[in-house]
């Protein structure tokens, strides 16, 4: 995974409420074990009933060809736990998701890859919605860098917005070292431990699980 | 302390607090199937890691299988490669295959609690968001993506913080022709699509406790159209009953161990939860979707709602009436399809096709519309055959299937052709997830049935005589 220091990037807006994953990764378009993961994001809204591009959706404007944070609703990646939704953001360097909320699993897969799910603030996110709304107009954006050391022992996940154009986020654990959140290893000698004084009431495997 | 039963299992289960916050919670029992699982695999080899527990992981074919009868690998040429990844990577760790032409062979929410490989109390993953299916046991079951799914291969653990506890109380009988499925959609249109969004939900009330175990596991399925990170049912007399004796589930001795400790397996009456609902089902009648998400829904004598009605989501009313075609103030009841589809890992349960079949018996499908049936598994589809519903199905018009996921979401091609009405017992009518622009009503499988004879969608009350 690539850690995650700072991301500057122009900022989408796609103001929608309960985005599901089937919208951001259709399954037909992962027809292949490696399908394209750049060209499946949002695929069927970018393409029009005869297969040509659809100019006015936003990923397809002239000033969103490059992306870099996509500011969205609530909800965002309802559905199914497919991580081709997030490799797809990835692909296209989309590196942050600015919304209202997250569906679980996607949270989770953001955080698995690298990808920063930021959730701010109800009156921040106003804010911060009107600027990049703003920017939109200007071809300006604001961007999402990672706070001074100082600002980064606050609660993970909290952030703040503290200068016009960026918001600054403050995050503990993987994202910053660019280690897998979950590590094996140590995950592994847990559970390996805690099964020596798991309580006998569990149900264990019987000899059919040999099968 | 009381304790609620999510409280429970997740103590039960719990390995350590790792610095992020997030709770190891360890797990009885993974079920992958093949769309995700090769990534894993893939992962698993690149770090050189072993799974340390083949014996509690089992390998699905379900998403990508033909439904075709003598169906192959190529049947469907797209999934050949998932389907022979699947197995490669299982054999080289140990974990057993349920591939095309196992006798167990089906969707893999299906075939868990079928054969037993998931027990109440018991905690269970799957890459797969309707992992909480087998909550109808009692089991509390996470779905996840796929690099925490080969983590859990790694390491037998899940990574996650606790999620809040939530219980929604289901009171009253439900009528005649009204289901565990209509019940659910009742509470994702109640609720919402992020409802249940970072809770345990426990499902509870005489409505639950009078529903059959495959009636619970639809329940526990449709948990994630609101948000849920997970959902069951506390298991009951009707649940020991139920899962005895099949193939994975203890004997013997382990078992009256087994079911000491079962019965345990209760939210204590001083418990409290973070979120509570209570929803009166006495008057439900059966349900439909009519837009483009699961909370999308009204009752079959309902009408399409007014967007200017509800101006918080009018944006959304407009663009879902728009993909769909549909007018304000349109009656649901009567709208003309042109396919219908009785399968996936929330309808094609035994019980299921039995409810549909019982409305089609002696009828025919409406000229012109499609109708298909696939079992959630090959040992349901055995059953149904034993039972001559295949031929109740078949004489009337319906294609009959393999078991897989099939149309649920295209992931083998089976799928409608842009701009089809299609009523589909499934759990999703995103946008295009039943192909490129079909419009998909979500609803139970004797609504389905009922509209496949009428070739619209129909009351099944008024096709049976039971309204
Ligand atoms: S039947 Fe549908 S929802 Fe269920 S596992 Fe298969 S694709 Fe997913």
């Amino acid at each position: 995974m690539q850690p995650f220091t700072k991301h500057t990037g122009i900022a989408v807006p796609l103001l929608k409420d309960d985005i599901n994953t089937d919208q951001v990764a259709p399954v037909q378009a992962m027809r292949a074990l490696k399908p394209d993961y750049k060209a499946l994001l949002f695929m069927r809204a970018r393409q029009r009933d005869d297969g040509s591009e659809d100019p006015d959706f936003v990923l397809n404007k002239p000033q969103f060809r490059n992306p870099g944070i996509l500011v969205t609703g609530h909800n965002f990646g309802a559905g199914s736990s497919r991580e081709a939704a997030v490799w797809g953001m990835l692909a296209n360097n989309i590196r942050v998701i600015v919304a209202r909320s997250f569906a679980d699993i996607y949270r989770e897969n953001c955080l698995q890859n690298g990808l920063l799910p930021v959730v701010l603030a109800p009156s921040d996110a106003d804010a911060f919605e009107q600027r990049v709304i703003a920017a939109m107009a200007r071809r300006r954006s604001p961007s999402i860098s990672r706070p001074r050391p100082s600002a980064a022992r606050a609660a993970p996940m909290s952030h703040s917005i503290s200068r016009p154009r960026t918001a600054r986020v403050s995050w503990k654990g993987s994202m910053t070292s660019g280690s897998r959140s979950s590590t094996p290893t140590r995950s592994r000698r847990s559970s390996k431990a805690w099964r020596h004084r798991s309580p006998g009431c569990r149900p264990r495997p019987t000899a059919a699980y040999k099968a | 302390m009381p304790k609620t039963l999510f409280e429970k299992i997740w103590d039960a289960h719990f390995v350590a607090r790792r610095i992020d916050g997030r709770d190891l919670i360890y797990i009885d029992r993974h079920v992958l199937h093949e769309l995700h699982a090769p990534h894993a695999f893939e992962q698993l080899a690149k770090q050189g890691r072993k799974v340390p527990r083949p014996d509690l992981t089992f390998s699905m074919q379900d998403h990508t299988v033909s439904t075709r009868p003598g169906r192959t690998d190529e049947s469907n040429p797209s999934g050949a490669a998932f389907l022979r990844a699947m197995r490669e990577g299982s054999a080289r760790n140990g974990i057993r295959v349920f591939d095309l032409g196992d006798p167990e062979q089906g969707i893999s929410h299906v075939v868990a609690p079928e054969l037993g490989m998931v027990l109440p109390g018991a905690t269970h993953a799957v890459p797969d968001s309707h992992a909480s299916t087998v909550g109808g046991l009692g089991a509390m079951a996470f779905g996840c993506g796929t690099t925490e799914l080969a983590h859990i291969l790694a390491t037998q653990v899940i990574a996650m913080k606790r999620p809040k506890s939530m219980r929604i109380r289901l009171d009253g009988t439900l009528a005649p022709h009204v289901t565990a499925k209509d019940v659910a959609l009742k509470i994702i249109a109640q609720l919402g699509m992020a409802g249940g969004r970072g809770h345990v939900v426990e499902y509870a009330g005489a409505v639950v406790r009078a529903m059959a175990m495959e009636g619970r596991m639809t329940l526990c399925n449709l948990n994630i159209e609101m948000g849920g990170r997970s959902g069951f049912v506390a298991p009951d007399g009707q649940t020991f009953e139920w899962i005895a004796g099949r193939p994975f589930v203890p004997k013997g001795a382990q078992w009256e161990q087994a079911l000491k400790h079962w019965h345990t397996l209760r939210t204590d009456d001083d418990a409290t939860f973070d979120t509570e609902h209570v929803i009166d089902c006495a008057a439900l009648e059966p349900q439909i979707t009519w837009g483009t998400d699961p909370s999308q829904v009204v009752g079959i004598s309902g009408r399409v709602p007014d967007p200017a009605a509800d101006p918080g989501r009018r944006g959304a009313i407009e663009g879902a009436l728009a993909y769909m075609g549909l007018n304000p103030g349109t009656p649901l009841a009567g709208l003309p399809i042109n396919r219908v589809f009785i399968g996936s890992c929330t309808n094609a349960r035994l019980p299921d096709l039995q409810a549909a079949a019982d409305v089609v018996r002696g009828r025919r499908v409406a000229e012109g519309v499609v109708a298909m049936v696939v079992p959630g598994s090959s040992s349901v589809k055995r059953e149904a055959e034993a039972n001559g519903l295949d031929k109740v199905f078949r004489d009337a018009g319906f294609a009959w299937g393999e078991s897989g996921c099939s149309m649920c979401a295209g992931g083998n091609g089976d799928r409608g052709e842009p701009g089809e009405r299609i009523v589909s017992t499934t759990n999703r009518n995103f946008e295009n997830r039943q192909g490129p622009k079909t419009r998909t009503h979500l609803a139970s499988p004797a609504t389905a049935a009922a509209s496949a004879i009428a070739g619209r969608i129909a009351d099944v009350r008024s096709l049976t005589g039971a309204a």
